[in-house]
């Protein structure tokens, strides 16, 4: 047998060669994938089954193929950010509202106020909703993904045994209608998403209400102007020293405040309208009793409007992308809004179109514990996005935002100092990104 | 003759040339390795720190000291700092004191020692996010499996709300952190205490010592440098931990577990400030090296006294 010895020297240029050939090729096929005919899809995982679902429905109606990438949710910014700055090429992408000024700005997200049909869209939204969406001077930047009110959800039988037949009109009700509930037994009677990440959105929610305006559409910060901002500090910072939210508040998820809910631990409870329809999916003794208010306590009663975006990039997919964009976040090929249907089957995730809480198929999606003309009413007439909240600073203040407020809730700020720490922060980062 | 003379220099020469080069084509994939690994991002975090860069606009503008005067003058930098020694205290004295433990119950024979080993591995192959979402059940305020203990021993009238207090969230942090890295002490430990020869105790017991100086000179002398390597792990750990405490808190309540990583991260991935980021980076860097190199020579120091 003619046996021939492989020496070392051999053994390594073989196995070098044959492992430059594996990474050349991976190099060239990602680059082939990177530039061929799949649009570039990028998302964060919620539901990603979904999301391919409705890029494939996407690829049957037109034609075009389309490549899913999910980053996941914690860090989604950070990771869309960083490779869009290694060169990766993405032609659609989810984003957060608070990026996509700054996505704007830097080139990596394009106008579509220029494209086909822009002006049906922006036309078919609620009018209140459209700022969202725009730059001040009203440049189309982003599609809704989704959108949602602060909406004051209640248990109607803890408020009737506590012999309330209303929900709470002013926050002075609320504390007090809170404080009775205590007294008879519901330990933690109101509920919200305090954590850090989150305390933005309730200053909005918190300073709408009582009709003051938070930021002027250039971000210039009204609220330190408005002597009503710091009552609603003392009000928010009551509630939790007195005890009238749960102790954990700070660190809660909504898994866990849903439960106290499902369960009539707790009351009251603000967070977006779908939350309603999560509650009512997961079951639980008190579901059936919970209902929506049709105003956030409040002199005003405003409440505020959220929801993440669609962004796009230019290039010369761009027709392409608008196409798959106006699908995703608009209406499909044969003047459906099947995407938002669908996420409102999914989720009850809402869309800013009035006509979306029309149609009956959405309806019975959402669950007939909602009224629809309520839901629409808060969108159109009872709700503000805040354009502000596209500018480019605004994350950097939203992370402040949790940090003094928390420090607030807990007495280490005082309600007043925090007002004008916000309201600092907020000159000095338009300072700094001018 | 004359080809032979030639063939016989230029042999020469290649055996020259191979013995001057070489050593340096061996090293060069570990050096081009440390290059781009290591060195390359160090030196560029350096510079990052004395820089403002602009994602936005792509650009980056040397401005010295600014962003480390900023630092230092920041409230929330030095609470950092308090929070982070306090979490590395208990990150590192829990584990290594827990792993020491285990290690010294596991070496012995017992019948269930193999299932005590393999669960002994079990934290250590858990993800610290899952780590995180773990202890926030354990430490739950109405469904959390500690106060169900603790009612059910009678200790407790009703649940308490660990994580509303500041001193609680910080310590169940850390000892979420710490749990896991009392299972990787441990395997270091018990793979230590494995290789000590058992001729060693028989001849102590020979000279009359007692259980207390076999433990010290023996034991402890011999697991020594794994000892130090586990202590410079915990702290390595106890400054760098992120991932389990951004899970559980996000930093808060307030600030109760703002650890300096928690800063950083907030710096660099929500506010975009690269620059920044890398100043908190480097400051971290330091300490981490600075308290790390004290234990080392702490631990060393009282080895050669030893000997």
């Amino acid at each position: 047998m003619n046996k021939r010895r492989l020496s070392r020297r051999q053994f390594l240029q073989t196995t070098g060669a044959g492992l430059a050939s594996l990474a050349l090729g991976g190099v060239s096929a990602s680059s082939v994938l990177g530039q061929g005919d799949a649009l570039q899809f990028y998302g964060w995982d919620f539901q990603p089954d979904t999301i391919r679902q409705h890029l494939d429905n996407y690829t049957a109606q037109s034609g075009t193929p389309v490549d899913l990438h999910i980053i996941p949710n914690v860090g989604y910014s950070t990771g869309l950010q960083t490779k869009i700055l290694g060169g990766v090429h993405m032609d659609v992408y989810y984003n957060f509202k608070y990026n996509s000024t700054r996505f704007f700005n830097a080139g990596w997200a394009r106008r579509m106020d220029d494209l086909p049909d822009a002006d049906a869209v922006m036309g078919e939204m609620f009018a209140s909703s459209v700022p969202s969406y725009t730059t001040p001077d009203g440049q189309l930047i982003s599609m809704p993904y989704f959108s949602a009110v602060h909406v004051l959800h209640y248990n109607e039988r803890l408020l009737s045994e506590s012999g309330f037949d209303a929900p709470p009109q002013t926050k002075q009700d609320l504390y007090d209608q809170c404080a009775k509930l205590k007294e008879d037994g519901v330990e933690a009677p109101y509920l919200a998403y305090w954590i850090k990440e989150f305390c933005e959105e309730y200053l909005q929610v918190y300073l709408l209400s009582e009709g003051i305006t938070p930021f002027s559409p250039e971000g210039e910060p009204s609220f330190a102007d408005d002597s009503r901002t710091a009552d609603v500090f003392e009000w928010w910072q009551a509630m939790f020293q007195d005890g009238m939210t749960s102790p954990t508040q700070l660190t809660d998820q909504p898994g866990e405040q849903m439960t106290a809910m499902q369960n009539g631990t707790a009351a009251f409870y603000v967070l977006h309208h779908y939350f309603l329809k999560l509650m009512n999916s997961g079951g639980g003794p008190e579901v059936d009793r919970l209902r929506i208010a049709g105003r956030m306590p409040g002199s005003d009663g405003k409440t505020f409007q959220m929801g993440e975006v669609v962004q796009m990039s230019d290039g010369p997919n761009v027709d392409r992308s608008w196409d798959l964009v106006k699908f995703y976040t608009w209406k499909d090929a044969n003047g459906e809004r099947s995407v938002h249907k669908s996420w409102a089957a999914a989720a009850a995730l809402g869309a800013p179109y009035p006509d979306f809480y029309d149609d009956p198929e959405v309806q019975a999606n959402y669950g007939d514990y909602y009224d629809f003309e309520q839901i629409k009413d808060m969108f159109a007439n009872n709700s503000d996005v805040v354009q502000a909240r596209n500018q480019p600073w605004y994350s950097e203040f939203q992370t402040h935002v949790g940090d003094e407020i928390q420090r607030m809730l807990q007495g280490n700020l005082a309600p007043a100092d925090a007002v004008t720490s916000l309201a600092d922060k907020v000159v000095d980062l338009r300072e700094q990104y001018s | 003759m004359a080809a032979v003379q030639a063939r016989k220099t230029s042999a020469q020469e290649r055996k020259h040339w191979d013995r001057k080069w070489i050593p340096y084509v061996l090293l060069a994939p570990a050096i081009i390795t440390i290059v781009v690994v290591i060195l390359s991002p160090l030196v560029t975090t350096i510079y990052y720190s004395f820089s403002n860069i602009d994602l936005i606009r792509d650009r980056t503008t040397f401005i010295g000291f600014d962003n480390y005067v900023e630092l230092f003058s920041s409230r929330l930098f030095w609470k950092a700092v308090e929070i982070n020694l306090k979490f590395a205290a208990i990150v590192v004295v829990v584990p290594t004191l827990m792993g020491l433990f285990f290690a010294l119950l596991l070496v012995e024979e017992f019948v269930g020692r193999g299932i005590g080993r393999t669960l002994l591995i079990l934290p250590w192959a858990l993800p610290w996010i899952v780590i995180g979402l773990l202890w926030n059940w354990v430490v739950h305020s109405q469904f959390g499996a500690l106060n169900g203990l603790l009612y059910s021993l009678g200790l407790i009238e009703k649940y308490i709300p660990f994580m509303a207090d500041e001193n609680w969230a910080l310590f169940f942090t850390a000892m979420a952190s710490a749990w896991r890295q009392t299972s990787f002490s441990a395997i270091l430990l018990l793979a230590a205490l494995q290789t000590i020869p058992e001729d060693l105790y028989d001849a102590a017991k020979v000279d009359g010592a007692g259980m207390r100086a076999r433990f010290r000179f023996i034991t402890i002398a011999w697991i020594r440098p794994t000892l130090t390597i586990v202590l410079l792990y915990n702290i390595v750990l106890g400054f760098l931990q992120f991932d389990a405490v951004w899970v559980m808190t996000q930093g808060g309540p307030g600030d109760a577990t703002m650890l300096i990583s928690v800063l950083l991260y907030r710096y660099s991935f929500i506010n975009f400030d690269l620059g920044m980021g890398a100043a908190v980076s480097n400051v971290l860097g330091l300490i981490t090296m600075g308290v790390g190199l004290i234990f080392v020579r702490l631990t060393y120091r009282s080895q050669s006294t030893y000997s």
